[in-house]
């Protein structure tokens, strides 16, 4: 449910997607590497797609040219099993962020990259 | 190349008696390519020596530097295990991924169409070293290990 001043976190949507900034150098054969899933603080950094697009996740970026934004399915990131937070930076004037919570272990890498998607083009209104 | 061969063999000879060390483009030349390494994975080898060049917050969100320790460990867990499987079974073992990982680790990544196996070896020395794989179906291999060790655990996926 969305809050009445906008930065109130909501519940996503197991069929939704994350956008996922992956730093040039972790990438490899078109694909992320597992070294791309980690942590910065208390989970790892996502964009929900509600309120993102992919050019706009990789905009936020210190270096923009250095990334390329990948999308991942939230019900296959549950599943790994990581908990998927929306968390809204007002700081940063980011509604969509999103923190990914749980160890990232080997294990936990492997199946998260596994939930990569191609990028869907969000639908307005659904 | 025979007089190569004759500058190679003087060379051998000199180091044995003088501990003289040879040019290593000498020997490149002249001895076999070890066996048990294929040539892509001796290139990775070489490719993965690029890591330990990442300066510190290399991603632009903090990543540390790989220290040249940690790579070393990767590499002769990677060396080693590659010769162990070619003296046990006469195969050359399959070319992972040699990847910087989270906060200064390394991962070595089989991904193929028969397996995918994550092996983090970590930056701390003492700190054992994990691994999650799986032939995407009910074989799964996941635990910690000694890195300096052969760890035959990983043959389930490896000889799959």
């Amino acid at each position: 449910m969305s809050g009445s001043d906008g930065w109130t976190p909501e519940e996503i949507p197991d069929a939704d997607h994350l956008y996922l900034r992956v730093h040039r150098n972790h990438a490899r054969k078109g694909k992320p590497a597992p070294g791309a899933f980690r942590d910065h603080g208390g989970g790892m950094s996502t964009d929900w797609w509600k309120y993102s697009s992919p050019e706009e996740t990789k905009a936020r970026a210190r270096i923009p040219e250095d990334k390329r934004v990948v999308s991942l399915h939230v019900e296959r990131v549950r599943s790994v099993p990581m908990n998927v937070l929306h968390t809204p930076d007002r700081e940063r004037e980011n509604r969509a962020h999103t923190d990914v919570v749980g160890e990232k272990n080997a294990e936990s890498r492997v199946k998260l990259r596994r939930a990569i998607t191609d990028i869907p083009i969000p639908i307005p209104g659904q | 190349m025979p007089e190569l061969i004759t500058c190679a063999a003087r060379y051998k000879k000199a180091d044995t008696r003088a501990s003289v060390a040879a040019p290593r483009s000498v020997f490149r030349n002249v001895f076999p390519k070890e066996r048990s390494l294929s040539e892509s994975l001796t290139r990775e080898l070489e490719r993965a020596r690029r890591i330990s060049n990442l300066p510190e917050d290399w991603d632009g969100e903090g990543a540390r530097p790989i220290d040249g320790d940690v790579l070393e460990r990767a590499l002769s867990f990677v060396r080693n295990h590659a010769r162990w499987f070619f003296a046990e079974y006469g195969e050359q073992l399959d070319t992972p991924s040699i990847e910087p990982g989270p906060d200064g680790s390394i991962d070595v990544h089989w991904e193929n169409e028969s397996y995918e196996l994550l092996v983090s070896i970590p930056a701390d020395p003492t700190s054992p070293s994990t691994y999650y794989g799986d032939n995407y179906s009910d074989a799964v291999v996941k635990g910690s290990f000694d890195s300096t060790k052969i760890n035959r655990g990983f043959l389930l996926l490896w000889k799959s």
